[in-house]
């Protein structure tokens, strides 16, 4: 047996793991009966065909005549930059408020661009965070903080 | 008669300056980020969804209606200029819209994909005045079984419609069930797999899934990808199709419309299916044949017509029985719940205005597109030659504040950020997003009536087969999946699908 399909083997891996643990974990919120279903009874079903259709995943991927993919390496860095600022607006946003958080998240998500330069993401800075705190703090009016809990 | 006096009720209701300018807003900021490269309608509506919250419910949805136009309108451009497909539907517009901007003919291109859309709206918009009451009654003899039929339908619809395998959009669906349980049980009052976090005692917000799927990771994938893309951008030299082009455009956009209307009602949604078929069918049936690929304006005029044609007749499940057919009508689902609106068959009966009115704007909004995009045109090509390392940061920041003012909470932008993460892993293994939003947007829904019918029938299974309606609707389901695992067509699905990979 080899695996051939890398990309399903893995998707079908990830879908029987993550069944097996939704539906392993079902009996905690009583399953009850059809007739009088719990709140573990769904939960149950789902965790269970999750795992089934895993598994259909899982074995379609070793099959001799399965199509022969492999899982592109990702760049590390630019996926870290990119979710990393998006977290991070959420981390600062209520310490720092949007004056000093959309430069933040601008200068970390710019650092993932193959074509960085320090000239244009200043400019970017000040544009976005000008923009975002015109429109969004002044104009649709959003209870965004505006300045970092020291100043206030 | 009826139909007219529910049109004209939904005129006066649309026609108010209030809603014609949030319709029109709506319009301009849906091409403007619509139109942004590697942001497909889907991602766009997400994006923008919160901006409407603050409104009234008829403005609200009229914006996003709106919206919803100018996105699609919007992915059409970038296709066409950058050779960028926003969405699989715009795929084939690509082939020989791109085509055309290379020859210099970009702005005949963008009119006649305008045109012909704008046409398909309006008969799609008629089509939904017509057909919506008359589903609307059948609708209210559902009870709960039909109701869980009819979602598998639809959920099973949308995976043999979904690209790829079959075994792994089944998964995927379920995946977005699954998450669609953590928070409280409704019967119960129980917490299911909140983590112990009080932060998922309500659920997790759907935008921030959907947001988290598509927009963030269309952006890393953007970034992490190094092609070059050409922008014809001073390739509009004139907008207006010539005699010859009319001629050629009008039976492409027929055929179109026709189609798409009718696939576009399909569980599922058929619009992209629709688009392919209509390029093949023109393709095959032309007599300027030998120009497909190489800029024949048919090739535009047909998928974009059966595109819109289908995205219009796709709200009919939406409106009506309050299924969503595609992943991004079960955002506008979400949406509608926002505002205090839970679609089904009784929204028309118990809100004539709302539902008149949204009918009446869909139209506006089109109407308004073909205003406001061609003389604009010029605008939204000058966008398309900002750099992307400038644009995504901005792509970005509005996602964040975007989920952040659903519920003023930092927890839900950082949840997006790990949805985001599982959307990028699902995309590097080969698994479509789409289904997994349908699954977790409908999931409650199909627990809810799947527990009220066995309540109802005492614990006996049976009662999805013995009630004629719920049977007949599994059968369907059931032919759905026999048909496509049937060889020869799995072969020609494959191949269909082939193209966009």
């Amino acid at each position: 047996m080899t695996i051939k399909n890398h990309q399903d083997f893995v998707a079908g891996l990830l879908f029987v793991v993550i069944g097996v643990a939704v539906a392993g974990f079902a009996p905690h919120y009583a399953i009850g009966t059809a007739r009088d279903m719990g709140p573990g009874y769904f939960p149950m079903v789902l965790g269970s065909l999750l795992a089934f259709f895993g598994i259909v995943v899982l074995v379609s991927a070793v099959r001799a005549s399965a199509v022969v993919t492999r899982i592109k390496r990702p760049e590390l860095g630019v996926i870290v930059l990119i979710f990393g600022s998006v977290a991070l607006f959420g981390l600062l946003l209520n310490r720092l408020g949007l004056v000093f958080t959309v430069p933040c998240v601008v200068v970390l998500s710019s650092l993932a661009s193959h074509e960085f330069s320090w000239k244009g993401v200043v400019l970017s800075s000040v544009f976005l965070g000008a923009f975002c705190i015109a429109v969004f703090h002044y104009a649709l009016g959003l209870p965004l903080p505006l300045l970092p809990t020291f100043l206030n | 008669m009826e139909f007219f006096s529910n049109l004209s009720l939904g005129f006066e209701t649309a026609l108010t300056l209030q809603n014609l300018g949030f319709a029109f807003i709506g319009v301009l900021i849906g091409t403007l980020v619509g139109v942004l490269p590697g942001l497909g309608p889907t991602a766009t509506v997400a994006m923008l969804l919160p901006v409407t919250f603050a409104l009234p419910p008829l403005t609200g949805l009229i914006m996003l209606a709106g919206i919803y136009y100018g996105a699609q309108y919007g992915g059409s451009t970038t296709s066409i200029l950058v050779n960028i497909p926003g969405e699989v539907a715009s795929v084939v517009t690509c082939i020989d819209g791109y085509e055309m901007a290379k020859q210099g003919r970009g702005g005949v291109a963008l009119a006649t994909a305008a045109l012909g859309s704008f046409f398909a709206g309006t008969v799609g918009t008629l089509l939904i005045a017509a057909f919506a009451p008359m589903l609307a009654k059948v609708a209210f003899s559902f009870g709960p079984p039909e109701y869980f039929s009819l979602m598998v339908l639809g959920l099973v619809g949308a995976i043999v419609l979904a690209s790829g395998s079959m075994a792994k959009a089944f998964a995927m669906t379920v995946l977005g069930m699954v998450i669609g349980l953590i928070g409280t049980d409704v019967n119960s009052g129980k917490l299911r797999y909140t983590l112990g976090s009080e932060h998922f005692y309500d659920g997790i917000d759907m935008l921030v899934v959907a947001m988290g799927l598509f927009a963030l990771v269309e952006v890393a994938r953007n970034v992490e990808s190094r092609e070059k893309r050409e922008v014809f951008t001073n390739a509009i030299t004139s907008l207006w199709p010539s005699r010859t082009d009319f001629g050629r455009m009008i039976p492409p956009i027929l055929r179109g419309t026709g189609l798409g209307s009718l696939l576009g009602l399909l569980p599922g949604g058929g619009a992209a299916l629709a688009s392919f078929i209509a390029y093949a069918v023109e393709k095959k049936s032309s007599r300027n044949s030998a120009e497909f690929g190489r800029g024949a304006i048919e090739g535009v005029a047909a998928p974009e017509a059966a595109n819109n044609a289908g995205a219009q007749t796709a709200f009919i499940p939406l409106l009506t029985l309050g299924i969503p057919p595609t992943a991004l009508m079960a955002l506008l689902l979400g949406a509608m719940t926002v505002h205090d609106i839970q679609p089904g068959p009784q929204v028309m009966t118990s809100n004539p205005t709302l539902f008149w009115g949204l009918i009446a704007s869909m139209w506006i909004g089109n109407a308004m597109l073909v205003i406001l995009n061609l003389p604009l045109v010029g605008i939204w090509v000058k966008l398309l030659t900002v750099p992307y390392r400038l644009l995504y940061p901005a792509i970005l920041l509005f996602c964040c504040v975007g989920v952040y003012s659903v519920e003023n909470n930092t927890f839900d932008v950082m949840l997006m950020a790990v949805f985001g993460l599982i959307g990028y892993v699902f995309y590097r293994l080969g698994c479509e997003p789409a289904p997994l939003i349908l699954g977790f947007v409908l999931g409650p829904l199909v627990e809810e009536n799947f527990r009220r019918s066995l309540v109802l029938a005492r614990g006996d299974f049976t009662v999805f087969l013995t009630r004629p309606l719920s049977l007949a609707l599994l059968v369907m389901a059931a032919i759905a999946v026999v048909v496509v695992l049937a060889p020869a067509i799995k072969r020609k699905r494959e191949i269909a699908f082939q193209e966009e990979t």
